[in-house]
């Protein structure tokens, strides 16, 4: 039976890519949970989805049997994760860097990751692409810092939401990165601008978890 | 029972993964059928979304290398391959230079070859491209505008030879009378100014009217 509709543009964002991965990895049944694309409900700025998410924007979810509507990638994941906790990881370990990595990311890497793609400025608060990139991978390095030594998760031997949110802006920045001159981004200490630990976890996941090579390859091949 | 018919599965979600492209060493196979197992994942999902990815390996990400999406990008396709100028020795300190005002963004110097009482030059530090104003683009909207306040403190700083209102000037170009090719706005007293404007309308430069009394007045003669 059919009791979560989930609006969302099929990987546009890195924040569809986190809800896509937190299904995955749970494996939500389709039957009970079905994404859909805002043209579904008549567009974005349709009355019928404004009423699901007033900021006319994805993803959004609403549950078919209650009616409750939320928005938002966090916000629908830790929904799915706390509604499906009988199914699959919890995405919540003891660890309480995994929320912290997941804020982190949600507040200072989404809001500037524009300055990898997007052609002109501003970027979030950054108003030039060099200070942007900058501060992209300067971010990537505190949240290296924060990882768990051994993982092989970002927290630990668990999946948690820090990897669901770290990982689809990696396949973004493992693929951009490497557009910009690097020498014009790094300090002179800095030998790359990802990071060899986040380097690492990001090719361990797709090497080693089927959820995550799934997402990888749907961004990247899919996109 | 139930462990061998796991297994009997193994070799079909091998086959499907290389299907994907990527290379598997038998360690990583051995942890992806691993994991296979204890997940107990379903084969009918993943045959139907690696065919999906067979049929999308001409989309995705590699299409905005091939549609050139990067190629218009500032520091990507876009970058400043211009040799450096006199301004990048002063900036690295090996030119000795009087300077009048810095900050993280811009740098303000007296010019060693003054043509009025008071004559800095205001550039960015970092040229990031702005050989010359011609070349500025949307990337510039925040230095452009650091610049223009800039020369407007130095403009009216007394301590500098300043006094009531000046000129500045950015010339644009060889033609235009610019001799260092990393964009910089010149701050003149008044004394200097009707030379300096005829200057510009004879040599087709822009010209950037300041005035302390006036700062609304703007105009562009070419």
């Amino acid at each position: 039976m059919l009791t979560h509709s989930v609006t969302s543009l099929s990987f546009c964002t890195n924040f569809d890519l986190l809800l896509y991965l937190d299904r995955y990895k749970k494996e939500i049944p389709e039957s009970e949970c079905a994404v859909i694309t805002p043209m579904d409900v008549g567009g974005f700025r349709s009355e019928e989805y404004l009423s699901i998410n007033p900021q006319g924007k994805v993803p959004s979810l609403k549950c078919q049997t209650t009616g409750v509507t939320i928005a938002e990638s966090d916000t629908v994941c830790r929904y799915l994760m706390s509604s499906y906790s009988h199914l699959g990881p919890s995405f919540q370990p003891e660890n309480p860097l995994s929320n912290e990595i997941a804020r982190f990311h949600d507040m200072y890497l989404t809001t500037i990751q524009t300055c990898l793609y997007r052609a002109v400025p501003p970027f979030g608060t950054f108003s030039t692409r060099k200070d942007a990139l900058k501060e992209y991978s300067k971010q990537l390095y505190i949240i290296s810092n924060m990882m768990d030594d051994d993982g092989p998760y970002l927290c630990g031997k668990e999946v948690s939401l820090a990897d669901a949110s770290v990982f689809p802006s990696v396949v973004f920045a493992s693929f951009m990165f490497p557009k910009f001159d690097q020498k014009g981004l790094m300090d002179d200490q800095q030998q790359q601008l990802v990071p060899k630990k986040i380097e690492e976890w990001f090719q361990r996941m797709i090497d080693t978890d089927i959820a995550f090579q799934r997402v990888y390859e749907e961004v990247r091949y899919s996109f | 029972m139930w462990i061998l018919s796991l297994l009997s599965r193994v070799p079909i979600k091998v086959f499907q993964i290389t299907l994907s492209g990527r290379i598997l060493s038998t360690n990583v196979s051995f942890l992806i059928i691993s994991y296979l197992i204890v997940c107990k994942s379903s084969t009918n999902t993943i045959i139907t979304h690696q065919q999906t990815n067979k049929q999308k390996m001409s989309d995705g990400l590699a299409k905005w290398d091939e549609k050139g999406r990067w190629d218009t990008i500032w520091l990507a396709g876009l970058r400043d391959d211009e040799p450096n100028s006199l301004f990048d020795k002063i900036l690295a300190g090996e030119i000795p230079a009087s300077i009048v005002k810095e900050d993280d963004k811009i740098l303000a110097f007296k010019d060693i070859n003054p043509a009025a009482p008071a004559h800095v030059l205001v550039i960015p530090k970092d040229r990031d491209g702005l050989t010359r104003l011609s070349k500025s683009t949307p990337e510039h909207y925040e230095i452009l505008g650091r610049l223009m306040v800039a020369a407007g403190e130095i403009a009216k700083d007394e301590s500098l030879g300043f006094g009531d209102g000046a000129r500045i000037v950015i010339n644009d170009g060889a033609k235009a009378g610019q001799e260092v090719f990393h964009l910089h706005g010149t701050c003149v007293s008044l004394d200097l100014s009707l030379s300096l404007s005829l200057y510009a309308i004879n040599t087709g430069a822009f010209l950037f009217y300041y005035s302390v009394l006036d700062s609304t007045l703007f105009s562009i003669i070419c």
